[in-house]
């Protein structure tokens, strides 16, 4: 049971907007408990605990809206910053294609795997697990191992004047692992364990991953620029994959920020490519029923055997585009839930076999687009760049980046594999499911001088 | 301000509960923004968020926590557990964390504004959006060019501190900023082809700022070089030539690879599961990084700039910091932990986003110092190069050592003298190449700053930074591809 108390507040919001003769309010009250461990250089750097309520609101009049978002949630502050929202929308112009919020009561899907009581109840014990993944990277080759790790118990309320009371709760439990096999710092691994329950949740084996790719890492030559065949690993395809959601999204799509813009029911990649947003994904971070709006979440294909089938909507952003929420408000802008990329048939070696030579990038960080409209960008490879030779890793490179466009990359896509991986982390703001993907002819650049 | 009895209340508990070191911060935030998207109010908005964090060091094991319901109950409750957490974490440390011993400080600061934006209406405001917006607009239609895409956001802040620790040190500061935000976009009706920038403003000013501004011919300028990069820009050429870099630049060049890898937490591996570490050892201080009239500095004492402070969040008085001088590498950024670590005295870098958020090693305002030569000065002696004025796209590996900067407003040079536009050249260069092939630096007039958000941080903690310098010039450098 979500606690009365962000209930209750949820209900005072409303009861308090529609006083003040508003057409319609919505609120999300989110009540958070979080823990976290960090570490480096072996040891606890710094351990937080946070015990917050968020509240979000949104107004309505005369197709006019307002929204606020207050950590501020004594009543008399709340009730004035109802009234300063009924000022400001007062004065705003009108919302072009504006819809009202969706009309309730909705039923929503009961979700597998997404809470954990002993996920809720862990205390000072999680710096056990931060210990297990640091000896773990240790014992697998790393010699300085760095990493965070997040415990988090969540309730979430959405209520609407328009017929909503909608409530979640869930856990979750993440570790990343970032081990180092050298002093200069360029021998690096990552790992990551990312769960909704206690039972899924394995530091160990996220420090082993990080321990052992730092070790292969070791004594890097210097990558040479050039067109090569690329294996992205989980977290690196994430990454690319953490851009494409937002690209899906109709906000984007409207303000010149997505290079899928015309490419709707168009083939963006091969045929054997399906790519979902599922919000009911068992054990997925980032699931939950019920959209910002109120509305039942539901899984939509976004690339359904290559081709663009949907962006994400919310009911504004549906009517511009004369069409049907898909359940991803987001009040302003729609977002994806959990992106799920589907597995493929091959396995991690047979994938290398199929490219035969080229390079293997574990993950990138820092990136960036010259043009979100034409999707040209670069990212750089880290925690494992391995040169691929004859089906086989063969050894470490550095100092290389990825410098090609995201459109070209999906559909020069050539092989992934049936092992899928959940990936979040600092780096990636919507969690991914994701294979090893293999892409041909991809642009690699270095420094010249 | 209100709950500041619960901050002292905090403290005191800490002590008493055996912290060696305990710090509470109360800090308020209210923001009003305004988002107009392709001429239409997309959103008005207001955040506001009001706690109090507090850090207690306890044998060596430091922890943090955070509140935003007030009472003494809750507080002891946080006290408590953080306590609790931090001599657990200090079993696992070989080492434990000392901080720096700095001055008692009992001071307050605050910015200064004509006006306070906080008494301007909204009506103001939005109006101030929707005259950008109609000079993009018609800076689009005169040219025969589609602005398809143009997002504009415009903000202003208030935050109310109060910092006290239990060495006696009790800070207030109430800061007042503005910031404005612009993606343009822009279409060739002829081709098809799209070119796209985005601007940022920042400052800790009043709304008087905005007049400064001038955001709708900044932006109608904007609007324009992006059109006739669609419709002029040639593609650069792939031999080695001298390269003059713009203020922008400059700026994020001096950010993103001395700013940050002077950071002193990089340099000691705090951050890295995150951003990462540093190619900068601490023992490489002293040493030659750049040519000898290379001199960076960071300044959080600069009026109005964005990044400005008097006090850090740890309390610490703030000051100029050379971090390169004369070529050589001169100061890191340091907090009181790595501070202590290093032996030194806290450059107050310590700056925390929220009052939910620790206080971490930031930047503030970072750039290079100014040369003497004019911009004809920069250029005259170039038989081939490029005048890279902006960037697009911009990326930096995790140890700060190979970055990338691709030009967006770029001209090609040629036997002195500025000729057409260039399109998309890129530089990408190592951190010690780059610094050391600057021969030539911009008078103090040339100087421009920029105005950004830096990210850094677990949870992540966007910090306002200002970042810029006079133009310089690069020899012998080959384009990258």
């Amino acid at each position: 049971m979500v606690e009365a108390d962000i209930y209750d507040l949820a209900n005072f919001i409303v009861k308090e907007g529609l006083k003040l003769s508003i057409d319609e309010i919505a609120t999300l009250v989110s009540k958070t408990v979080e823990r976290q461990v960090r570490f480096s250089n072996n040891q606890i750097t710094v351990t937080k605990t946070w015990d917050d309520i968020t509240v979000k609101v949104y107004v309505a009049k005369d197709r006019r809206i307002a929204m606020c978002e207050v950590t501020n949630i004594e009543k008399n502050s709340l009730k004035e910053n109802l009234n300063k929202l009924l000022h400001v929308i007062k004065i705003t112009k009108e919302v072009e294609g504006y819809e009202k919020l969706p009309d309730g009561p909705f039923t929503y899907k009961s979700l597998s795997d997404t809470y954990d009581p002993k996920i809720e109840q862990l205390g000072e014990e999680i710096v056990d697990f931060a210990e297990e993944a640091i000896n773990s990277a240790l014992n697998a080759g790393g010699k300085r191992v760095a990493g965070t790790l997040y415990s988090e118990y969540n309730e979430t309320v959405l209520v609407t004047s328009r017929n909503v009371e909608a409530k979640d709760k869930g856990t979750r439990i993440k570790i990343t692992v970032r081990s180092f096999a050298d002093e200069e710092g360029v021998a690096q691994g990552m790992g990551l364990s990312v769960s909704r329950i206690l039972s899924k949740f394995n530091p160990s084996k996220a420090g082993e991953k990080a321990g052992e790719t730092s070790k292969m890492s070791l004594n890097p030559t210097a990558g040479k620029p050039g067109t090569y065949n690329v294996v992205f690993g989980p977290y690196s395809f994430a990454n690319l994959l953490d851009f494409a959601s937002m690209a899906f999204s109709a906000f984007y799509v409207e303000s010149g920020l997505s290079p899928l813009a015309d490419k709707l029911n168009q083939q963006v990649a091969p045929e054997e490519v399906t790519i979902v947003d599922d919000p009911h994904l068992p054990n997925g971070y980032n699931s939950r029923p019920f959209d910002d709006e109120g509305v039942p979440t539901r899984r939509n294909e976004l690339v359904k055997n290559g081709v663009v089938e949907t962006f994400l909507h919310n009911v504004k952003t549906a009517k511009k585009f004369k069409t049907k929420t898909t359940g991803n408000a987001g009040w302003i802008i729609p977002h994806a839930w959990n992106i799920v990329f589907e597995p493929g048939n091959r396995t991690f070696n047979e994938l290398l076999e199929d490219v035969k030579n080229g390079i293997l990038i574990e993950n990138t960080w820092y990136t960036r687009f010259q043009n979100y409209r034409t999707g040209d960008f670069s990212t750089i490879p880290r925690d494992g760049i391995f040169l691929i030779e004859n089906g086989e890793i063969k050894s470490a490179i550095r100092g290389i980046r990825v410098s090609d466009n995201i459109l070209k990359l999906f559909s020069n896509i050539s092989g992934f594999t049936k092992e899928v991986e959940q990936v979040h982390w600092w780096e990636i703001e919507t969690p991914v499911i994701a294979p090893y993907v293999a892409v041909k002819n991809v642009k690699i650049t270095t420094a010249t001088k | 301000m209100e709950h500041e009895d619960l901050v002292e209340y905090a403290v005191e508990m800490g002590e008493k509960l055996g912290a060696d070191y305990v710090e509470a911060r109360l800090q308020k935030t209210l923001s009003n923004v305004f988002l107009l998207k392709n001429g239409v109010p997309e959103v008005s908005g207001i955040e506001s968020s009001f706690g109090i964090g507090i850090r207690v060091l306890v044998d060596g094991g430091m922890s943090f926590t955070s509140l935003n319901r007030f009472s003494k109950e809750l507080v002891k409750e946080k006290v408590e557990e953080a306590v609790k957490m931090a001599k657990t974490s200090s079993k696992t440390r070989k080492k434990p964390i000392v901080l720096s011993e700095e001055k008692t400080i009992m001071g307050s600061w605050r910015t200064i504004f004509k006006q306070n934006p906080l008494d301007i209406s909204p009506e103001e405001k939005l109006e101030a959006l929707l005259d950008v917006d109609k000079s993009i607009l018609e800076t689009g239609k005169r040219l025969k060019a589609m602005v398809p895409g143009r997002l504009i956001q415009l903000s202003d802040t208030y935050i109310y501190k109060y910092y006290v620790n239990n060495e006696g040190t009790k800070v207030r500061g109430e800061i007042v900023g503005v910031s404005g935000f612009a993606v343009i976009t822009v279409v060739e009706p002829s081709s098809g082809g799209f070119e796209q920038q985005y601007m940022d403003m920042g400052a800790t000013k009043g709304f008087e700022v905005l007049e400064e501004w001038n955001l709708p011919k900044k932006c109608a300028e904007l609007t324009e070089i992006l059109v006739k990069i669609l419709r002029e820009a040639k593609k650069p050429v792939a031999e080695e030539m001298d390269i003059v870099l713009g203020p922008q630049i400059v700026g994020i060049a001096c950010h993103e690879s001395v700013g940050h890898p002077y950071e002193a937490d990089r340099i000691l591996g705090r951050e890295a599961a995150q951003a990462g570490e540093s190619f900068v050892k601490k023992e490489m201080l002293g040493q030659k990084i750049g040519s000898e009239i290379v001199n960076v500095v960071d300044d959080p004492t600069i009026p109005h700039s964005y990044g400005y402070y008097r006090y850090d969040d740890e309390g610490v008085p703030a000051r100029k910091r050379y971090l390169i001088k004369n070529g050589v590498i001169n100061e890191f950024l340091h907090n009181r932990e790595t501070a202590g670590e290093f032996g030194v005295q806290s450059n107050a870098a310590a700056r925390a986003i929220g009052y939910n958020r620790e206080p971490i090693v930031r930047m503030a305002n970072t750039y290079l110092e100014p040369g003497d030569y004019s911009f004809e000065e920069l250029i005259e002696d170039i038989k081939l190069g490029i005048y890279m004025k902006t960037f697009g796209e911009w990326n930096i590996d995790d140890r700060r050592f190979n970055q990338r900067y691709i030009g967006k407003e770029a001209y090609l040079i040629e036997k002195g003298e500025i000729k057409h536009l260039v399109k998309n050249p890129i530089l990408e260069i190592t951190t010690p190449a780059f610094w050391s092939s600057i021969d030539a630096i911009g008078k103090a007039e040339l100087m421009e700053f920029e105005a950004a958000i830096c990210g850094k941080g677990d949870p992540d903690q966007g910090a306002p930074v200002w970042h810029g310098g006079p133009p310089a010039r690069l020899r012998k450098i080959r384009l990258g591809g």
